[in-house]
């Protein structure tokens, strides 16, 4: 009979398994699980802090030493849950002297806005983290307390699963704790606090897509959470509740798991840069929950460290059960610039926890102290020449109870400085099971939380309609002008100014005069530098090249949108219109070698697109944006076009001469070869008129471009309603158009003149209205907000 | 007693359509020992609800938002609110700056913490020292120290509206002796907090001096006349806050009307904000403030101001 086993038995056990690995069998078990992870965003490519590598050998720990962590950890998360509830209510703690006020009310962690905001089942924090450090006896000691937005979760159930790919042998013999459901029980954990559910609410994960760092993190949380990932720009404030914009609409929000900084939630009422105005104010009222509590930061502060084992006493009545790095809080100048003329003998570390590096730290000793704590090296646990041993538990906190993830972050940090350590190395963390085959396994029946399709959110949405506009914008403006440059070289027109109307028509696109050019565009034309101003003039807001820098920066925001081919073509794109730009010698030149370039990788991009990319919603939009900006370009220039007597010249006689404006104007739309085909004739008004507006067959009309929005907004149903109003009109109109300006050119061309021109700028009001009415119902949402307002007078 | 009716009138325009603006106001006067908000009303331009709590410092906060398109907003905050004249007690303004300001730092108060501590706009720096030695004399009073203070103020500083903004700090102050009754307030706050004596930034109403002579005369064309105002409150031993106006050289009295106190400018500011929209908005304030004396008077159009 073997002799019953002992978990300490099973780790040794494990740790000699471990050994019969070569060096070289480790290596590439580890630069196997480098790769993956490399591939996942954990680790970023080339950067020298943060994850740098994975360690394939775990952390184990055993039955007593995990029981003895968990106790401690919960102890600690009991503490600070009162410790948060008493510092916005009485703040009595430091009342009774217990810790000095500054240590609460001199840390910009504490938000005096949320001073007697009582949060649901006054539970502030509902998931907290510890960072625990080994001393060298084998005793771990608390270093840090997050409470605020505690970071690592994803990275830690990562960490199993890269260790499960990389050794599936080590986990056919041990029995480990598992982590994968954890997800779910914080999601569970978490939906508790939802105000009351009158009203279907969402759950949104608000995310500051400023850090690179939480980019893996947060989408893997609200992924595996199935929640909506929002950043601040994606939610909004109305009559007093909190909505996220979605191309079906608002969708109200009841609660938001807070992974931006706290400070950050609300720009007005805590008078920062970003955030959701009047997010404060919902929270206040109780219509939002925010877990976090955004006041939860002054837990925090790494000064208060000193006083762990008092706030233990205080509130709990207890001995502490887990040790704390003996810590100073540098409230005192005198204090500091003792310890600054004894660097060596202290590990000096900001007191709100950011990584403290750049400056000699004796300067900041001196001119800072307040902001900074530091660790005195003689105690056991700096005392080290080993790398540090981190684990970072996660807890979930209810009023009754704390339950932790059996397992956590466990990283390995350079012995030297390991409390501003920048880089890490990751490992998984195992917890024994206390006997082997009593682990639960995870259910099979997944208990899944509903999770409701996610519809896309307007500002996916949005970027994309732009970048269809923009490249449009572009390919329509890029062809303009060169084709009215080949016009004028190859015609010889006379009379004074023979092109004014295609120079209006192309000042009307473009922003330079509704009816006629500008006296300032006017001018450009004269010298000769309006084709360079219209391509690669960056001052100018509908150039070619703005058009692309701002299809570019949409196209950057939708990386995750858009496929790789596709965002390449746009990259290569701008950077070539930069080369062009900067390079010197004759503008004239310059501009004309840009318009061939852009106007060919422009078409390249629309069948990479199409090929590449998913025909999902997102590229609707995308499509959408490029036919109802060719509308407004087609209709806008056409007008001008034919709001002039060059139009009709020769019209009436029955000679067979061009008319070079006509002919010009549909090279300038790109339907001059189309025309040639259907007519087989010179240009003329009618049937020029029939080719850019009704010609189903041709992707530039009207009739085409109307057809493709209209199904696009069909695909919408009832929230489009407005938009599919809108298509019927122009339908009408087109089909007026047609059967008048046929009637008025029986009449002669003055008559004709008339009528189109004024068909014509009606069509063009409807298409702007289109864009106005699709912003509205897709992207900010006001034909709700006006509705919502009225109710309230 | 003195009754006034006071109309604080804000109104942003925008070049183009705004959307989603939201709004946080501080304009509700408090209750005091010499105070009593008799009613209160917001009169908004479009017409939104405005939500109100009480922040950290006990001012009565508004929150609103606009969340459909416009392109100008208002507000109009109405009050009628009753001043007495504040009576200080004399010993506690008698007590010598030295044992003062020992009573004061044994007062370690979680609530006068914050009018100790310095702020960014009033921060503790050695361009304050000398004006500190000069006047905070320990031999001296503390109430005739403050006078002192608020009178030097008054005559060393040019009144020069347009010259600073909301960041101008109070070293900056100190170097350009220049600025509105907010910089005078600041600069004043940073000498009292340096010399130990806990401070608090005080906003809301003064009765011009032209508009109560002009009441009390019966002359239509001043009356009403106030702007915004920004004084200092002390404390003196015996848990007193005492008003000190250094823009006036006067302490704070019955044409004071209180609304919110803070560290500085930034914790009481009247109306803070966001929109979405076009970036160069104009914004015009005005106060008119009327005495009611129980004779009608005639109304006259407010006075259009910015901040005094």
């Amino acid at each position: 009979m073997r002799p019953p086993e002992t978990s300490e038995s099973r780790v040794v056990a494990i740790t000699a398994a471990a050994a019969l690995y070569s060096r070289e069998q480790l290596a590439s078990r580890r630069d196997t699980a480098n790769a993956l992870l490399r591939g996942l965003g954990v680790l970023r490519e080339g950067a020298d802090d943060g994850i740098i590598s994975f360690d394939p050998l775990p952390l184990v720990l055993d039955t007593t030493e995990w029981a003895a962590i968990q106790a401690g950890v919960q102890q600690r998360a009991r503490m600070l849950e009162y410790f948060i509830r008493d510092i916005y209510q009485g703040l009595n703690i430091a009342r009774d002297g217990v810790i000095p006020i500054p240590s609460v009310l001199g840390f910009p962690g504490y938000l005096r806005e949320c001073h007697g905001i009582r949060t649901p089942q006054d539970t502030p924090a509902r998931i907290m983290a510890f960072d625990l450090m080994k001393d060298p006896l084998g005793h771990w000691h608390v270093v840090a307390d997050r409470v605020s937005t505690p970071q690592g979760l994803a990275t830690a159930l990562q960490a199993r699963r890269t260790q499960r790919q990389i050794f599936p042998e080590l986990f056919e013999t041990e029995d480990i704790l598992p982590v994968s459901q954890f997800t779910t029980q914080l999601l569970e954990h978490l939906l508790v606090s939802r105000p009351g559910a009158a009203t279907p609410h969402d759950t949104v994960l608000l995310s500051d897509p400023r850090t690179p760092q939480a980019i893996f993190e947060d989408n893997f949380l609200a992924r595996k959470m199935g929640l909506s990932l929002a950043t601040a720009q994606d939610l909004v404030v109305r009559d007093g509740a909190l909505f996220f914009r979605t191309i079906e609409g608002l969708r109200r929000v009841g609660l938001v798991y807070r992974m931006v900084d706290g400070t950050e939630v609300d720009p007005v009422a805590l008078r920062g840069n970003t955030g959701i105005p009047g997010l404060m104010s919902c929270i206040r009222s109780g219509t939002v929950v925010a877990t976090n509590f955004p006041g939860c930061a002054a837990a925090d502060n790494r000064g208060l460290l000193s006083y762990s084992d008092s706030l233990i006493r205080y509130y709990l009545g207890e001995d502490p059960l887990l040790p704390t790095i003996k810590t100073q809080w540098l409230l005192d100048a005198e204090r500091a610039a003792y310890i600054a003329e004894r660097s060596g003998a202290f590990i000096v570390a900001r007191a709100d926890g950011r990584p403290l590096y750049g400056r000699e730290w004796a300067d900041i000793v001196r001119s800072e102290h307040f902001s900074l704590v530091v660790h005195p090296r003689r105690q056991p646990l700096l005392h080290r020449r080993q790398p540090a041993e981190v684990l970072r538990c996660f807890a979930l906190v209810s009023e009754s109870n704390v339950s932790l993830l059996q397992g956590g972050l466990a990283m390995v940090l350079p012995s030297e400085d390991c409390l501003n350590a920048r880089s890490m190395v990751l490992r998984d963390a195992w917890v024994l099971a206390e006997t082997r085959g009593t682990t639960r396994r995870p259910h099979s029946d997944r208990r899944s939380v509903s999770v409701r399709m996610q519809a896309l959110g307007s500002r996916t949405a949005e970027a994309m309609y732009w970048l269809g506009r923009y490249c449009e914008r572009a390919e329509c403006t890029a062809r303009m002008v060169s084709a009215l440059g080949e016009a004028r070289l190859d015609t010889d027109l006379h009379g004074s100014d023979p092109w004014a109307p295609l120079w209006d028509a192309v000042g009307r696109v473009t922003g330079h005069g509704n009816e006629f050019v500008t006296p300032e565009f006017k001018s450009k034309i004269d010298d000769g530098t309006a084709a360079h101003f219209l391509t690669l003039d960056l001052s100018h807001s509908a150039s070619v090249a703005t058009a692309l820098k701002l299809a570019h920066s949409n196209a950057l925001s939708l990386q995750d949108s858009i496929s790789p081919e596709a965002w390449f073509v746009i990259h290569r794109l701008w950077q070539s219109v930069q080369c062009l730009m900067t390079s010197a010698g004759d503008r004239t030149p310059a501009a004309r070698a840009a318009l061939d370039t852009i106007m060919n990788q422009l078409s390249a991009l629309h069948g990479m697109m199409s090929r590449t990319m998913l025909h999902d919603v997102g590229s609707q939009f995308f499509y959408a944006g490029a036919h109802l900006e060719r509308s407004l370009v087609t209709l806008g220039a056409t007008s001008r076009v034919f709001d002039s007597p060059a139009a009709f010249v020769h019209t009436d006689e029955d000679v067979d001469l061009e008319n070079p404006i006509l002919n010009t104007l549909l090279a300038m739309i790109g339907t001059l070869d189309a025309y040639r085909r259907t007519f087989q004739s010179r240009a003329l008004p009618i049937p020029v008129l029939d080719i850019l507006l009704h010609e189903p067959r041709s992707p530039i009309s009207i009739l085409f471009c109307m057809g493709k929005l209209q199904r696009f907004f069909a695909r919408h149903g009832a929230t489009a309603v407005g938009a599919t109003d809108l298509i019927e009109r122009i339908s009408q109109r087109l089909q007026a158009t047609r059967s008048e300006t046929a009637t008025a050119a029986d009449q002669g061309s003055s008559a004709l003149r008339e009528c189109a021109t004024l068909h014509l700028e009606e069509l063009y009001g409807l298409f702007e209205e289109l864009h106005v009415t699709t912003s509205d119902i897709f992207f900010s949402h006001q034909m709700l907000a006006y509705r919502l307002g009225e109710g309230n007078t | 007693m003195t009754t006034f009716t006071i109309r604080h009138h804000t109104v942003y325009w925008y070049p183009s359509d705004a959307t989603e603006s939201f709004a946080e106001v501080r304009m509700i006067p408090k209750n005091t020992p010499n105070q009593r908000l008799i009613e209160h009303r917001f009169e908004t331009d479009p017409i939104v609800p405005v939500s109100l709590h009480t922040d950290y410092y006990g001012n009565t906060t508004g929150s609103l938002s606009v969340p459909f398109r416009h392109q100008s907003f208002s507000v109009n905050s109405l009050c009628t609110v009753e001043v007495d004249e504040p009576c200080y007690p004399s010993l506690s303004q008698e007590v010598f700056l030295g044992e003062a300001i020992q009573v004061l730092r044994s007062q370690q108060r979680v609530e006068y913490y914050d009018f100790r501590a310095p702020t960014p706009l009033v921060p503790v720096d050695e361009v304050f020292l000398p004006v500190v030695r000069r006047i905070f004399k320990l031999g001296k009073p503390i109430v005739e120290a403050l006078l002192e203070l608020t009178a030097w103020v008054h005559d060393s500083f040019e009144f020069a509206p347009g010259t600073t903004d909301v960041s101008t700090t109070a070293a900056q102050v100190a170097v350009s002796k220049a600025g509105v009754c907010q910089d005078f307030s600041h600069y004043m706050l940073a000498v009292a907090r340096m010399a130990g004596i806990p401070a608090r930034y005080a906003s809301g109403y003064i009765e011009t001096a032209q508009a109560k002579d002009a009441a009390e005369s019966g002359r239509p064309d001043l009356i009403g006349s106030a702007v915004t105002h920004a004084w200092v409150e002390a404390l003196l031993p015996g848990q007193i806050w005492m008003g000190f106006d250094p823009t006036n050289n006067i302490v704070a009295g019955d044409r004071h009307v209180i609304v919110a106190h803070g560290r500085d400018y930034n914790d009481v500011t009247p109306i803070r904000g966001s929109y979405r929209g076009p970036e160069n908005r104009t914004m015009q304030v005005s106060v008119r403030m009327e005495r009611q004396t129980g004779q009608p008077h005639l109304q006259t159009g407010s006075q259009s101001q910015s901040q005094f």
